[in-house]
């Protein structure tokens, strides 16, 4: 009996471990060094977006936007809101970058693009595995295409399915619902 | 006991994933009639819905050339009609994109033609150069998948959404348009029959076609 009991917490044990260095491959941070730029991306999954970021106990409002390398709409409007984050870079605002780029392609698109653009803002790749059963929890409205934007203040969560074609269109955008 | 515990968390995190596919929120919905459509192939000729009523199943599926999702899926359809149009399932696929927005340049209609070369579609490529038939559907994204079914009177939609559940083919678990197929062939409803997927937006103008 006592035999048996062991067996199954070492096959438990080992289910654990596993599991734990699964999860480590994927969530952890892939450090940038250039020979004048370091920054860090953090690969997540779904469950790790959701706690460590998007439902975060925040006072702060926070503007998610969902770009990739490849969205050629959303490299456009990309500077609009790294510009917009540095003016406000002392308002209780924070600026998310959350990567749809392909997690095998992150050392030859994702990382190049960032030291190129000197991107030190704070960027997280979402990894992409089973889009339906997460995508409902980042907005009810989210059809799925790129680019989006989600801003959560304290009272409200507003979400932007489609591209802004300027720093004031969206600085308006975004200064409409902080009261 | 712990790892008991947490086995137990790890399962129930597991079953909670698969909670619900929400309703895309535009265009068609399951089960309504599809109107006919008439468009250009790539070949000049003029291609109808309304030629298929002797098919089983009628997948459409809006993609183009320029973006990396459509890009990753052209060998999957190819495979998927190779498998089907045996069984009586006309695959057709339709450019919605406005090559005159720098975005979406590759997609003009001789780009198509030389792509559709390249590949060796067996199928239909249509070009929605009106942008007045993706509105209808709703889609919103290439890829953006749609299967609609002949009925005694014109078509129905039968499943919108993803073709399946990864972009890279070898970590894919849910086949989410090979099996609505199969559900159709079989008499059955899909299930599920609307899924969500990730794409690049439609190069569009005109905002109210988005549902915007």
């Amino acid at each position: 009996m006592n035999q048996i009991l062991f067996r199954i917490l070492l096959y438990l044990l080992c289910f654990e471990i596993l599991s734990v260095r699964l999860v480590a491959q994927i969530n952890t941070q892939i450090p940038i060094n250039d020979s004048s730029f370091h920054s860090e991306v953090h690969w997540v999954d779904f469950e790790h977006f959701d706690s460590l970021y998007l439902n975060k106990e925040n006072s702060k409002t926070q503007v998610f936007n969902f770009w990739a390398t490849w969205c050629k709409p959303c490299v456009m409007e990309l500077p609009y809101f790294l510009a917009l984050e540095e003016k406000w870079k002392d308002a209780p605002i924070e600026f998310y970058y959350v990567s749809l780029d392909f997690p095998n392609k992150l050392e030859k698109t994702l990382l190049p693009f960032m030291i190129k653009n000197k991107m030190s803002s704070k960027v997280i790749v979402l990894d992409q595995k089973d889009v339906n059963s997460w995508i409902h929890f980042i907005h009810a409205n989210w059809s799925g295409a790129l680019p989006a934007t989600l801003i959560k203040t304290r009272e409200e969560t507003l979400f932007y399915e489609d591209s802004f074609h300027s720093v004031d269109e969206l600085e308006k955008f975004i200064s409409k619902h902080l009261k | 006991m712990r790892y008991l515990i947490s086995f137990i968390l790890l399962l129930s995190l597991q079953f909670n994933s698969f909670a619900h596919y929400p309703a895309p929120f535009w265009g068609y919905k399951i089960g309504e009639q599809v109107t006919d459509f008439t468009l250009k192939n790539i070949d000049g000729k003029m291609i109808s819905l309304s030629q298929f009523t002797k098919a089983k199943a009628i997948v459409l599926i809006f993609t183009c050339n320029h973006c990396p999702f459509s890009i990753a899926y052209e060998d999957r359809i190819i495979a998927l009609d190779k498998v089907f149009r045996k069984k009586g399932v006309q695959m057709v696929l339709i450019n919605p994109n406005d090559p005159s927005i720098e975005a979406a340049k590759e997609d003009s209609f001789d780009e198509m033609k030389k792509r559709a070369n390249e590949k060796k579609f067996n199928f239909p490529y249509l070009f929605d150069e009106k942008q007045e038939v993706f509105p209808r559907f709703g889609a919103t994204k290439t890829p953006d998948c749609f299967i609609v079914k002949p009925q005694d009177k014109g078509f129905v939609l039968a499943y919108r959404g993803a073709f399946d559940n990864n972009k890279e083919t070898a970590q894919v678990t849910e086949k989410y348009l090979e099996n609505a197929l199969n559900a159709i062939l079989a008499g059955k409803s899909p299930n599920p029959a609307e899924t969500k997927a990730f794409g690049c937006s439609i190069k569009c103008n005109d905002k109210s076609k988005l549902g915007k």
